[in-house]
């Protein structure tokens, strides 16, 4: 008979207790894989969001203060080298349906280079077609599209959050296929001329996003705009997007935060469960035990067999909290409460999680093991028999 | 009844396990108190900043001050209202304008966060907030017309360079330098986290033509109910809110938190409860011998049952008790969230009586459910047969 034959055989003597035992392994291991995913959305977007090349251009001391529309004109100017492919102006429009409790962000963006600054989004000729023919489009987030049932031609009403609060017509232009946030985007121009009639004064610009056409280039841009503009009536600060959108990151960065800590306490309610249950069965197994010794097996096997026992707890619990999360996330996109893009579990965090599993199970197992190795085998035999 | 010396013993007779279950299940009841101390605190200080009495006026259509835009015509209306507080030059109304501005955090980096920035007439503020904006000792408020800010108690955690003596700019071209000339304290609530001025100082600094918000005072729950209808009623058309409405709508950000805490702390106690059931089984399973003692004795079954749902709500409660004291390790913390307007929010983490009572209901329904089943079989123990067997 081998160790790994003895190990879950004893795991099959109080079914009840095993099952037990991996729910409250499994349950755990599924919180803290989901507090993990969450975590690792948010950096793996910081992380590789630069790949797309882009660079932002806001006010010096902050996005929220606007700059005047025709800085994209000037940026483009500054470029005699061709390191910018395209500048798309965007502008905090704040929209909401009138009456829907439903909230979503939405920014009036440039029409025509949009798609060319965003060009992950997955935009097909024909939302091109229609973004550029339509004064009224708006590009909408498929989860968003889903959720307001919307779909391309709708007409949709929405008020603009920041005074003087216009109330407009827009049509859905596109649902792009990759534009997975709850995110809606207007044309800026549509936006301006209502904005001028009730305003009087044309609509500032918050950020304005360029689209570099090389590593160069990008680094061009990042010193080269607010040498220009220092001392001018409008500086400026240029930064990577990663670096922007950190900031963001930054100020809801408590909540995931708060997620980490969380998932990782969570990870000794399994180690507890695991450890108080193999403590039980080495008690129970005493004289067992003492009879392997008798037969002449090694403290240290003994010692393996526990741990090997500890091991397949940590890696079966682990397992049964992983997988299912990892197979819905595949098949649903489930989107949490409070985010805007659809929770990613990614096939290596369902490694670690596993691997965690086998690490409690490991953990819970060090002690009881220990104190079976050290079976006294004349007093087990005797106290028992 | 079974002693409870019986009941001690045996939990110190397999003290290994005993002190796992209480250690899970403190761990299960202290991550509950941490979430439901988050949310409720950073709740709390929106609350507090609250006041049923009084009433925010916006731009119609505004949602919060920072995107609202009042004309000083629109402010003259509210004049006519009746119900509104009044002294001798007529009824006080606070005109105040809200902007933000950048600020490095205390935590360091070059990445900026915002803050929030509010214009005032000191005297005038204070009136509508009850006199609850105490300039701490060794500052003084800021001279009107001159370029002084004071700063929210709070700020010094959030902001670098926030301090007294420093100069902040500020402005929609960032172009001009206030000096802090003062720290003022409101008892925790959101405006501590503010940055206050001068508000016809501030309307040249952010060129603003108007005001962001207004706030009036009106005597009780009724008046407001009037003052409101009246507000947004034809002669006066603007938006119109108590405080505490406003602060409700501002702090809805938070649900999401809470929704999450909640699902993790059910999927955690449902482990935890297993992890119960598990230990009592056991604890059962070797004791049956001294189950069928008791019961030859004269013990009957519900005394049995009574006896082993007895240990496990001790375990919960013991269990429940220390991850109260450990979620404590947090308390007076200071948290950050952002508003609804945007602006971090600094709050002190507190674990409140009802909080605790709260987690140690919770503890002893985990304890409750892992118990019943195994207290159940307990009761149920063949006698015979477990005698031959001792």
């Amino acid at each position: 008979m081998t160790t790994l034959t003895i190990a879950f055989r004893s795991l099959a003597r109080r079914r009840l207790r095993t099952v037990l035992t991996l729910l409250s392994i499994a349950l755990p291991m599924l919180v803290y894989t989901g507090a993990r995913s969450i975590v690792d959305d948010v950096r793996r977007f910081i992380a590789e969001v630069d790949r797309n090349g882009r660079v932002v251009v806001h006010q010096r001391f902050g996005y929220t203060t606007t700059l005047p529309q025709r800085l994209r004109e000037d940026i483009l100017a500054l470029d005699h080298r061709g390191s910018v492919r395209a500048v798309c102006r965007t502008t905090w429009f704040g929209g909401h349906v009138e009456d829907a409790q439903v909230a979503f962000p939405s920014m009036a963006v440039d029409r025509d280079t949009f798609p060319i600054v965003y060009d992950e989004y997955g935009f097909s000729p024909d939302d091109l077609r229609r973004l550029a023919a339509e004064r009224r489009a708006a590009v909408v987030g498929r989860p968003l599209a889903a959720r307001m049932n919307w779909k391309i031609g709708d007409v949709i009403v929405l008020v603009g959050g920041l005074p003087p609060y216009p109330r407009m017509e827009f049509i859905v232009a596109a649902i792009p296929s990759r534009l997975e946030t709850s995110w809606l985007y207007v044309g800026l121009d549509y936006y301006d001329e209502v904005y001028r009639e009730k305003a009087g004064e044309p609509v500032g610009v918050n950020t304005f996003w360029l689209k570099c056409t090389s590593a160069e280039a990008r680094r061009w841009a990042l010193t080269e705009i607010d040498r220009h503009f220092a001392n001018s009536e409008h500086e400026t600060r240029t930064e990577m997007e990663s670096t922007f959108l950190l900031s963001f990151a930054r100020t809801e960065g408590a909540w995931v935060d708060l997620i980490w800590t969380v998932g990782q306490l969570i990870v000794l309610v399994s180690v507890a469960a695991a450890f108080n249950t193999l403590s039980q069965s080495i008690r129970e197994r005493t004289r067992d035990l003492a009879v392997l010794r008798a037969l002449g097996f090694s403290r240290a096997r003994i010692m393996g067999m526990v741990l090997l026992e500890g091991l397949s707890f940590g890696l079966l619990g682990g397992l049964l909290g992983v997988m299912p999360v990892y197979l819905v996330s595949a098949v649903v996109s489930p989107v949490l409460p409070g985010s805007s893009a659809p929770l990613h579990i990614s096939g290596w965090t369902s490694v670690v999680g596993i691997a965690t599993g086998l690490a409690v199970g490991a953990l819970a197992a060090v002690l009881p093991a220990a104190s079976a190795s050290r079976l006294k085998v004349a007093a087990a035999l005797g106290r028992v028999v | 009844m079974v002693p409870v010396r019986y009941h001690l013993r045996s939990l110190f007779a397999r003290w290994t396990s005993t002190l796992a279950s209480i250690a899970l299940i403190a761990v299960v009841i202290g991550v509950f108190a941490y979430l439901q101390a988050v949310v409720e605190s950073a709740v709390r200080v929106l609350a507090r900043s609250a006041d049923p009495n009084a009433i925010v006026i916006l731009s119609p259509g505004a949602l919060s001050e920072t995107v609202s835009n009042l004309q000083k015509d629109q402010i003259n209306r509210l004049e006519t209202i009746p119900q509104l507080v009044r002294d001798a030059d007529g009824p006080i109304i606070s005109n105040e304008i809200v902007a933000l501005s950048s600020a490095v955090p205390r935590e360091g980096g070059d990445v900026t966060v915002n803050a929030a920035v509010r214009g005032v007439d000191l005297a005038r503020a204070n009136r509508v907030r009850h006199g609850r904006v105490h300039i701490m000792p060794g500052g003084r408020a800021f001279r009107p017309g001159a370029s002084e800010i004071i700063v929210g108690a709070a700020v010094h955690h959030l902001h670098r360079n926030h301090d007294p003596g420093d100069e902040v700019v500020l402005g929609t071209r960032a172009s001009t330098a206030f000096r802090i000339v003062g720290v003022f304290d409101t008892g925790g609530t959101a405006a501590d986290s503010e940055i206050w001025g001068d508000v016809e100082r501030f309307r040249e600094t952010y060129g603003r033509t108007g005001y962001s918000a207004a706030r009036v005072l009106v005597p009780d729950g009724n008046a407001a109910w009037q003052a409101i209808q009246m507000a947004q009623g034809p002669s006066v058309g603007l938006s119109a809110q108590t405080e505490s409405d406003y602060f409700r709508r501002l702090g809805t950000n938070q649900r999401p938190t809470f929704v999450l805490s909640i699902a993790i702390v059910i999927i955690l106690g449902i482990a935890a409860a297993l992890a119960v059931a598990n230990t009592m089984y056991a604890s059962v399973a070797a004791r049956t011998g001294e189950i069928a003692m008791l019961r030859t004795m004269g013990f009957v079954r519900s005394s049995i049952l009574a006896a082993f749902v007895l240990e496990g709500l001790a375990l919960a409660a013991l269990g429940g008790a220390l991850g109260v004291l450990l979620s404590c390790l947090w308390y007076g913390t200071q948290q950050k969230m952002v508003s609804g307007m945007l602006t971090v929010v600094s709050y002190r983490l507190a674990i409140t009586a009802p909080i605790a009572a709260t987690c140690l209901a919770v503890g002893a329904g985990i304890g409750l459910a892992g118990t019943l089943l195994p207290a159940w079989r307990a009761s149920r123990v063949d006698v015979v047969t477990a005698l031959r067997e001792m």
